[in-house]
Formats: structure tokens, sequence, C-alpha cells
């Protein structure tokens, strides 16, 4: 780093004593011109959503000044959204936190470092099995890497698992049990030559902004594509739709089955594609991930009662449409391309539901070819490149590999220069068992008796918290370990509290949606005493070893996290003077890259992506010595894994015989539906303004006063006859919880009479205290778009 | 004098017709004044823009054309977070009833009485929503929102967009900013632009035919990993 740190603090206490004065939206501004430094730029990627967008960083005497696009950027060709244009904002909350805390007598006083290390190492010599770590689709992939290094290389109980779980655990067992390895097999690319946009249960208008209108500016070319977008209530990506097809919360399992009815009845599916390249397969009697073969036959007849009646008649939508959204299908020269998020994923039947979707790409043949695709949208900016690749999940390991299986382990004991037998072959806790587990008595079972989180804010999203995050409270055993930048509804409840740089204050990497690997340097300081996330397992696992613990050590007895220079000597990076003196990342980045090999993930050297905007794996080495992304995998024409001659191949395939699986999934009714007593569907979800839990936007002033509070969506007939308002405090409850919050009657969203949606970045308004915990059986991800409510007057 | 006021008056002299800059390093060009006090309206007019830039002198402007132009560049900079964000809009748009409703008045612009609403100064996009939102929440109940909102972030915006130059009297005046989202000159400089900032001659419709950057910042701006440059490249494009 080129700028001067005592140049920065002096920097930064003006700033703060400035504060009041610099207000951006309204009052005083400072036009600087007696100042002419120049802003230097340098690229890194958004912080916020899993589109990836890149932005240019404009930095002047160690702050952020400006965001602009980046104009190099494939992802997002120059434009940003609200978010991301004010992305440098969050960096400046008057409250970050800035030293180590650790509560005593109830309070949170300050710490060092050292002793925060200390309580740490105590906490796991005192229960190494009870140790876990809550981590993040925000992680960067060497903050992931390294806690995933760090509990099954260092503490052999694989307590760990990301918020992804609660995000995208059922796209990834969507894409396992079709084509035996996770991630999109198209890109961006297909938005910008498909005929058809499917929006599944999506409203990327507000969610993937960048996406979207990279699709919907096309319009304004001259060019026609057709949005269908098949939801639960009016979005604004509605207000696009050529068709809306509004249905019954849990019927589009029904209305899949139906499209690939209707694909089959006029014999329009693919005959030749599906003969090729893909096999059925149907659930056994307990769902699982793989389920058991089926046949075309045994297919079509458990198709056969979604008949265009019987689907209008449970998901409410005019067999008309339903009959148009099959027209297209069964259309082999439109270019098709889905989009889904989390109305899929967040699903009790979201591994099925994935899987139906590409389903009907592959029955019907759209697939493979640019525009033709069906592509998940993740949520997190790496969801993909952290918890999915690094595998930090509870049954996973590095590479697409998985605890349970010997030879995976055995391959990460080789890289990591471990003993055989140090990585436990017992999955640990996934999120809703791990914080079930954390909040139950020890006497009573509840053997998780430490949870580290890192970069998320589990006390705001976790469904049912008062279950699954509040019950912590009074139980004196257990201890609540949380890195962030600020005080959170997470933070609240922390017995230790460790001050984390964010975003550009540190180097990263993400992964994002379209298998695009990001890299970034560290532009400014971290205020206070903030410190890398990194840098805080290294040092936590660092305090071990020095201990004598046995597993931070490899089997040559040498410290796990060794981490050595360019020159090849070794740099203490556990002392925090020492961090910077190489680059970590880099180091931690080059050990993981042969990992990605076995499933063809294949990554460049990091200096290649820091010479570029990201690459999407595979990024095969060329003759020439360049490096080349993959843009369209399994198809022949653009795949190198793909054998010269064969169109399509998935090279994964479970069956061993280059096929996907086509699934058949029934329709099976969601776990709670609206009764006498909770009349209504509640949905929850984001708005455009702020990104999840609104730690950080909600510090932004320009995103904070445009939407500056949760609220409640009602239908205007059902405010109507409850004699409400816009504006009218209301009193949502459900068996879980109750919150009384405004309503807003023909606001942004508009649900159908019988329905409800209530944003959850609201951290004064917590709507997961009414959401419900259970959670698809495949993926164990929770259903946060569905369960019954009752509303009154408050 | 604040520094706000600096700018709008350096902009304002960049901006005035005939105003008369010389070009530093010219035999006749005169000795340089003694700077008036900091609290001079004309501090700025006769003081080089930066220690070790060469000497461009700026004449005295109108006053009032000061403060039109100082008013103009106030109300832009309060509507956003730094110069180059989208700025945020400062009316209600919930009673639009679809985002093509910003169009009617924001795409060629539009004037009735005192209001303005400007055209847009870049190409189309579909999506307005997606970049621009309300100064102040839609919600009819934003007021009652539940117990303070978290505290507001410190970020201080780059609004140094000045001030241009010229090579000589009659030359044309740079840009003194960049051209990223801003390619419809006339949305800010035309008739229904800012006030102080319009141009002389509209009339004219190529604006960078003499008109050029100032800064000579590329609006793809680099990155450290392109000036170490390296083996990486997209796929080749193989579309059907």
């Amino acid at each position: 780093m080129t700028f001067d740190r005592r140049q920065f603090m002096a920097r930064t206490a003006m700033a703060a004593a400035a504060a009041a004065a610099t207000k951006m939206a309204r009052g005083d501004v400072s036009l600087d011109v007696l100042d002419s430094d120049e802003l230097t730029w340098d690229k890194a990627p958004c912080r916020f959503c899993g589109t990836g967008c890149h932005v240019m960083v404009g930095t002047r005497h160690g702050r952020v000044e400006a965001i602009r696009g980046d104009l190099k950027a494939d992802v997002n060709k120059g434009l940003l959204c609200a978010k991301g244009y004010h992305v440098g904002g969050i960096l400046y909350g008057p409250d970050r936190l800035k030293t180590p805390m650790l509560r005593r007598n109830g309070h949170l006083e300050p710490v060092t470092w050292d002793e925060a290390m200390d309580v740490i190492a105590d906490r796991i010599e005192g229960d190494q099995a009870g140790f876990a770590i809550y981590g993040s689709g925000q992680w960067t992939i060497p903050e992931g890497y390294a806690c995933q290094k760090f509990i099954k290389g260092g503490l052999s109980n694989n307590n760990i698992d990301p918020n992804a779980r609660l995000c995208m655990a059922s796209a990834v067992t969507g894409f396992l049990a079709t084509y035996g390895v996770d991630e999109p097999a198209g890109c961006y690319d297909d938005l910008d030559v498909c005929d058809v946009l499917i929006t599944w249960g999506n409203n990327p208008a507000e969610m993937h902004p960048v996406l979207f209108s990279r699709v919907m500016d096309r319009r304004s070319r001259g060019e026609k594509v057709e949005l269908f977008d098949l939801g639960t209530r009016r979005t604004r990506t509605t207000d696009f739709a050529d068709h809306y097809l509004n249905f019954t919360p849990q019927t589009d399992l029904a209305i899949a089955n139906c499209i690939a009815r209707e694909l089959i009845a006029r014999n329009a599916w693919d005959k030749d594609f599906v003969g090729r390249h893909c096999a059925f397969r149907k659930d056994t009697e307990k769902p699982s991930l793989f389920g058991e073969a089926s046949s075309f036959k045994e297919y079509a007849t458990s198709l056969d009662p979604y008949t265009f009646e019987y689907v209008e008649e449970i998901s409410g939508v005019p067999a008309e449409q339903l009959r148009l959204l099959a027209d297209r299908f069964c259309d082999p020269s439109k270019k098709i391309t889905s989009l889904w998020c989390m109305g899929v994923n967040q699903h009790t039947r979201g591994t099925a539901m994935n899987t139906l979707i590409h389903g009907l790409h592959l029955l019907s043949g759209h697939f493979g070819t640019p525009g033709d695709s069906p592509t998940s949208l993740t949520g997190q900016p790496s969801a993909c490149g952290t918890a999915r690749e690094v595998g930090t999940l509870a049954h996973a390991l590095p590479g697409g590999r998985i605890v349970k299986k010997e030879a995976h382990r055995a391959h990460c004991e080789d890289f990591w220069n471990l003993p055989r037998g140090r990585i436990n072959p017992k999955p640990g806790t996934h999120t809703i068992a791990m914080w079930d587990n954390f909040c139950t008595p020890t006497d009573e079972g509840g053997s998780v008796s430490t949870v580290w989180v890192q970069v998320t804010n589990p006390g705001q999203t976790l469904p049912n918290l008062e279950k699954l995050f509040r019950g912590k409270a009074g139980l004196e055993d257990k201890f609540l370990i949380v890195s962030d930048c600020y005080p959170t509804a997470t933070t609240e409840m922390a017995d230790l509290v460790l001050p984390s740089a964010m975003w550009v204050e540190k180097n990263g990497i993400f992964g994002n949606s379209e298998r695009r690997t990001q890299q970034w340097f560290r532009q400014v300081l971290p205020p206070g005493d903030a410190r890398d996330d990194t840098w805080q397992v290294i040092a936590a696992a660092r305090r071990l070893y020095d201990r004598g613990h046995e597993g931070m050590r490899d089997k040559d007895g040498d410290f796990i996290f060794t981490i050595r220079d360019q020159q090849g000597q070794e740099v203490p990076a556990w002392e925090w003077a020492h961090y910077y003196d190489t680059n970590v990342d880099r180091y931690l980045f080059e050990e993981y890259r042969p990992f990605a090999r076995m499933k063809h993930k294949d990554l460049a050297p990091y200096d290649v992506y820091v010479a570029s905007r990201g690459l999407r794996w595979p990024v095969v080495q060329q003759d020439d010595g360049s490096w080349r992304e993959t843009r369209f995998r399994f198809s022949g024409f653009d795949d190198p894994y793909v054998a010269d001659g064969e169109d399509i191949d998935f090279y994964h395939s479970k069956t061993g015989d280059g096929k996907a699986q086509i699934w058949f999934r029934p329709y099976v009714p969601p776990p709670e539906s609206p009764d006498t007593d909770y009349p209504f569907w509640l949905c929850t979800g984001r708005v455009l303004e702020h990104w999840h839990s609104g730690t950080m936007t909600g510090r932004i002033p320009q995103l904070q006063e445009s939407m500056p509070t949760a609220y409640v969506e009602l239908h205007a007939a059902d405010a109507g006859s409850l004699g409400v308002k816009s504006g009218d405090r209301v009193t949502v409850s459900t068996r879980r919880g109750e919150l009384t919050l405004p309503a807003w009657v023909d606001g942004r969203g508009q649900p159908p009479r019988g329905s409800i949606f209530v944003p959850f970045f609201d951290e004064r308004l917590l709507v997961n205290a009414l959401t419900l915990d259970a959670h698809d059986p495949i993926s164990k991800q929770p259903d946060y778009k569905k369960c019954a409510a009752n509303v009154r007057r408050a | 004098m604040t520094r706000l006021q600096s700018i709008a008056l350096t902009a304002a002299a960049a901006l005035v017709a005939g105003a008369t800059l010389l070009a530093a390093g010219t035999s006749d060009r005169p000795a340089a004044p003694t700077p008036p006090p900091a609290d001079s309206p004309t501090r700025m007019l006769t003081t080089p823009a930066a220690q070790g830039e060469p000497l461009i002198r700026r004449l005295p402007v109108l006053a009032d054309q000061e403060q039109v132009c100082l008013a103009s560049l106030k109300a832009r900079a309060e509507r956003r977070a730094y110069d180059g964000a989208p700025p945020v809009i400062p009316h209600d748009v919930e009673s639009f009833t679809h985002t093509k409703s910003c169009l009617d008045c924001h795409g060629a612009g539009f004037k009735m009485g005192a209001q303005v609403a400007r055209a847009m100064p870049h190409p189309y996009l579909a999506a307005c929503e997606q970049c621009h939102v309300t100064a102040e929440a839609p919600l009819a109940f934003a007021a009652r929102a539940a117990g303070p909102s978290l505290p507001s972030s410190t970020f201080e915006g780059r609004f140094r967009t000045g001030p241009s130059t010229r090579a000589w009297a009659e030359a044309p005046p740079t840009m003194p900013h960049g051209t990223l989202m801003r390619t419809n000159c006339l949305a800010c400089h035309g008739r229904l632009g800012w006030a102080g900032l319009q141009t002389s001659h509209p009339e004219r419709a190529n604006c960078i035919q003499c008109h050029v950057s100032q800064s000579g910042q590329p609006e793809g701006l680099s990155t450290r990993g392109d000036a170490i440059g390296g083996p990486a490249q997209n796929s080749r494009n193989l579309y059907r």
C-alpha cells in the first residue's frame, strides 16, 4: 500500500469530526476544488448481491470517495444499481466496530486481540467437538478456505456451515441431482440472446437489477424479448412482463409438471436430445439426493394427473396462460432462459423445484446453446465461489468433495499434508441443526457449545428466531463469538465481538453466479483495530498451535497455516503487523487451486485474475500459455472438457454415462397453509435499496431515506375488510410470533388477495420471528416464502 | 467563502462566454497578482488550481452569474453522493404505474412554470429505478418508523469537477468532467439545463467536436492489474 497510515488516521479523525456537516442527500455538501489531488482508481467486485458487478473504486487520502461502473467488465458493462453506486458508503458508518469486546457481567467491554485469541483458544480446548463456525456466502474465497481448513483439517469436527444454506442449498442439490455436479452450465451471455425469459418466483428487477436491465434494455434496441413472470405477488419485474402468471404458493411444482406433461402430450419434447443426453429419475420413498432410476414411460405416466384443468384448479393460473407457457417450451425455434433465486430455493420442496426447471429445459431441448439455459441466480456475492466451491458446508470438502468419502478425505489430507484420519468422516451440523443445537441446553443434548459467526447476521436472518437464536439467552455455558463490522442483532447476543475489515479494506476474491472468479486488492485501511477475517482465523489457529494443539500441526509438525512470501520465506502472518508483508490471499488461493481440478472447475493462477475482470471456470491454459475461460459448460463448442465432435457431454453424470437426469417430482402441499386462525399467506424477501439485514445499506442515507422502514404489503380488498389504509399499524402474527408494523396498500409490490409480504431488512422489525423453520428434506434449506399468518389492526 | 462557492465561481468563470484566460508560460503573461483575502469572492479566480500546476488566470465574472451558477451546482450536488453518482429522485414516484412513466417527462425534458424535468444525460435505459431512488420514502408512514434509524455513513463524496481551461481567450473550454453516463450534454447544458451552466449555442449538436475532455481521464479506468498486463483473455466469440 502506498498511502501513509498516519495521514490516513488524521483523515479519519477529521472526517469523524466533520460528520455532522457532510450529510450527503441534503444539507451542506463539500465541493472540493482547493485540493486538487486526483482520485486513485482500482477495481473491485460490488460487495452486495450474487450478480458480481465490477465497480471502480475511487480513493483519495485513504478514503473511498467515488464509485463507477466498470466499463471493462463483461458482467455489468459500466452500469450498476442504486446499491452498487453507493457501496463506498458502507465503510463509513460512525458506529463501526473498532476494538474486540468481551462480555463481562452482562456488558461488552474492550479487550485486546491477544486476550480475544486466548478466549477463543480456551473455548476450543474446553470443548473442541462443540465448537462451530457459522459463515457466509459473503466470505471471500480465502476467508472461507481458511475456516474450512481450520475446522475440518484442524479441529476435525466438521461443524462449519454458511448462511448460504438459507439461500443456495436447494440450488446446489438441484444441480447435483440433475448433472452430478454443482453450478450453472450457462452464463449471463444467455441474457443477451434469449427470446423468452422466464422468472420463476423471482424479482430480478429489484434483486439482480443489473442482470434484469441487461435483458430489458435489449427491447430499447429494437429486440423482442418476451417475459413470463411466474410469481405469488406482482413486483417491479411484473411491470416489464408480457405475461404474469400468479400462482398459489407451492404450486410451482404442479405448473412445471403441467408443462412437461404438455411437451409429451404434444409429442414436442426433444427426443433426439433426451435420447442421447438424458435419463429419467424419481424419488425413493424417503426423498434423497439421487433417488432411483426411472424410465420415460414411468415419467410420462407420473405426469399424467397434471392436466391444465387440475393445475389451474390448484395453482389458480388460468389454463390459457399455462398453455401459452407450454407453447414456448414446445417451440424449438425460441431461445428460452429461465431465472430463479429465492422463490424456488427457499422452499420446503426446493430441491424438487430446482430439478423440475432443469428437467423442463432438458426435456424440451432448450439447453446448451447460447440463450437456451436454466440459470439459477445466487443471492450472495460469493455463495458460489466460497460456500459451494470451497465447500464450507457441514458435509463438504473443497472442490466438490464430501467428508463421507474416504478417497475425498484422503485427497484433502494429502493436499494439506495432514496425517491419515485427521478429517472426520461424520458430517457436522447444518445451519438449522447447528443453531437448534446451540440454543438447546447442554444437558438436553445441545452439544454445540460455541459458535463463531463471520460475515453474516443470523440474529436477524435465521428463521423462527425465538427458537433458533434467542433460545441462547440464559444458557450460561453457551458462547457466541461474532466477527462483524457493525453492531447487529447478532452482536447483541454475542459474548465476544471481533471487529472486522470489510470489502476494499482487505484483499479479497469472490465467485459470482456465472462461475466467475473475481479478485481485488485492499485499497483503504480498516478503522481502529478492525482486522481481516482471514487473519482472525489464522491468529486463533496459531494461538492453539502455540499451546500445543495437535490439530494445528501437519504431519511434519508444521503450523497448518504456514504462509510463505513469493521468495519462499515464511511470514508470521498470525501477527497483524506482518499480515500484509505478503499477499496471504494469493498464497491461500494458490494452495486452494488444485482442489478445483477434480470436478473440472479449473482456476487460473491468482495473478491472472489480478489482470482481468474475473474469469468463468473452467479456466484452462492454452498451448500459447494464455488462460481461456468457459462460458457454456458441457457444450462441445465451448467447454474444453467435452470431447471433440460431441455436442453435449454431462461429464460428471451421476450415472457415469454422460447423461443428465430428468426428474419426476410430485406436487406436495406446503407444511403450513392458511386456515381459519391464520388466513393469510406470509411471504418475506428483499427490496432494491437494502442488502439482506440492512447492516450496511441502512447506514447509507440515500438508500435508508428512500426505504426507511419495513412494512406489510396488503391487497386493497383485504385492507378494506380490515378497515386499514396505508400507514395504519397492523399486527401480523403466526404460530411463532407477532410483529406490529405499518401497512402499505397498493405499494411497490402487490400481493393478491389473501397474501401479505414483509421485507426482512429492518432490524427493528424482525419478521423472522414469524417465519417457519420447516426445511427441504434434502438441502435442509428453510422456507421463508410461505407460512400462515393473521393480520389485524394494531 | 466556502469551498462550494469556490467551485461555482471556477466553473462560472470557465463557462461565461468571453472570459479571458491566459495560458501559462506565455511571454506576455502579467505578473501574478497579490492573492485576495481568503474570504474574497474572487479568490479562486486568481489563484492557481493547485500549487505547481501551470498558472491559468481567470478574470472575475459578474456577481449575479456567480450566484446563479453556485445555486445550480449546489442543487445538483445535494442530490448525489459524489460526482458521478446517480441523483436521487426529488419527487414521489409511487403514483406512477410503470417506470416508462419516467420517460414522459425525462425523455426529452419538460418544463412547466418553474418546474423543470431535465432530460436523461445518458442513453435510454429501461429500468430507471434500478439506479435512481427517491430522496424521500414513498411511504406515507415513513415518519412512523419504529425507533431511530441506523446512524448515517460519514462517506464524503468527491465533487471536484473543474475548473475547465482554455488554451487562449477564444478557445472552446475543455470539459471539466468525464462523459461516462453523460453523453447527452444538453441535458445539463441545454435550454432546460441548469441555470448558469447553459450553453450559448444549443443549436450546435456535436459538442465534443470542439470541447475535449480536459483531464484525459479515460472512462474505462485502468487498474493495477491492467498495468501488469497478463495472459488472461476472454474466450473467443463462439455464438452460433
